[in-house]
């Protein structure tokens, strides 16, 4: 019970992108599709499992700010080696993943979250790690999908209306992730008062 | 001058960071609860963007085009930043700054703002210029996000928008309003 409340509170209650708004760059420049979307989460998942692990083997030697700052560098250090490989891949690599794997190694989604969650016991980090890998895959997922749809009025090849230019640009983009934030938030209140409500009645039982 | 202020002005306005690409909005709901953490994070963003920019432009020459480009701009800046926590560690009064730091080296927006100076900027100057205007434009988008929260404080929204989600609204109309500058299309 106690692992169920503890991914539902990093995965659903600290949600990377929707309720820290950590992450924002990459989300808006590169989630444009479900595809880009799931491809982003993915490498953000990845990412932040390495780096959580480096936050947690060394937290002894590096304190506070110390630690957030080489959690900048050995992030920073493993984009270097994935654009390495993007670059190897060439035409097989997805267009424009390898301009957005700078910014998917530095920010907020990754580094402050491995300085904030991740100087903890090893086994600790690496669930903390997934939880925020998944909630941020899942938020830009869901993003990517909307966007796709409103922007192309197609998804995965269904055309369902006529393309909406507006959706495509960075603005459009802020108003589909504040209307997912609002949605997110309403979503989540719903659950905590009907939690309350069902722990109340157990309470007085 | 005319052309310094070209340059300043372009870096500020119509290309601005936050408000064209949103880099940087990641410390919206973190750095504006309070007054000296602002103040703190825009004098700490701005000296770090500064000194990066002119380290990633010098080292530039040798880096560009590389898939190891980025793992030297995030040094330089990891440097800086090491720099200023022992200078200022030993400071009285400098709280505020010092929590600014981790923040900072997660900061995207320090290294684009480098890595802009790197491809677009033809002198040190101009570097130099570049990353003062994106500095202070990312600074001027962030206080006017901030002085729009404040006024959200007394208005009632939807139980659901109220905070952050209202918060991205505002950013969305100022990316509008700021896309204004460098011309709108839709393709």
């Amino acid at each position: 019970m106690a692992d169920k409340f503890s991914f539902k509170r990093r995965f659903l209650d600290e949600n990377t992108l929707l309720v820290s708004f950590l992450g924002v760059y990459p989300a808006i420049v590169f989630a444009t599709s479900a595809v880009n979307g799931a491809l982003l989460g993915a490498s953000v998942l990845l990412l932040s499992a390495a780096v959580f692990m480096f936050a947690s083997l060394t937290r002894r030697y590096l304190k506070n700010q110390l630690s957030a700052v080489m959690c900048g560098v050995f992030s920073a250090l493993l984009s270097a080696v994935a654009i390495f490989v993007v670059g190897k891949l060439g035409a097989s690599a997805p267009e424009g993943f390898g301009a957005v794997l700078p910014f998917a190694g530095i920010n907020g989604a990754v580094v402050c979250s491995a300085y904030k969650y991740g100087r903890v016991p090893a086994k600790e980090a690496f669930s903390a790690s997934l939880a925020n890998g998944y909630g941020y895959g899942f938020a830009v997922l869901l993003f990517g999908c909307i966007r796709e749809l409103l922007a192309s009025g197609a998804l995965f090849g269904f055309k369902f209306f006529e393309p909406l230019g507006f959706f495509s640009t960075t603005y459009g983009a802020l108003l589909i992730l504040a209307c997912l934030a609002a949605t997110f938030a309403a979503v989540m209140n719903k659950a905590n008062e009907y939690e309350d409500d069902e722990n109340g009645e157990g309470e007085k039982e | 001058m005319t052309e310094f202020l070209t340059v300043f002005a372009l870096a500020a306005l119509s290309g601005n960071i936050l408000l064209t690409k949103t880099v940087g909005a990641d410390w919206l709901e973190t750095v504006w609860r309070d007054r000296r953490m602002s103040m703190a994070f825009c004098l700490t963003l701005i000296v770090t963007s500064v000194a990066a920019s002119a380290g990633a432009y010098l080292v530039g020459g040798f880096t560009e085009g590389h898939s190891y480009a980025v793992l030297v701009y995030a040094v330089i800046i990891a440097v800086i930043l090491c720099l200023l926590r022992f200078g200022l560690s030993s400071m009285k009064g400098m709280e505020d700054v010092l929590k600014i730091i981790p923040v900072l080296a997660a900061d995207s927006a320090v290294l684009m703002i480098a890595m802009n100076c790197v491809s677009e900027c033809e002198t040190l100057t101009d570097a130099l210029l570049y990353s003062l205007g994106a500095s202070v434009g990312l600074c001027f988008a962030l206080a006017t996000l901030a002085a729009a929260a404040q006024k959200m404080k007394f208005s009632a929204p939807p139980k659901a928008f109220g905070g952050l989600p209202l918060l991205i609204v505002t950013l969305a109309i100022l990316a509008m309003a700021f896309s204004a500058f460098g011309g709108i299309s839709f393709e």
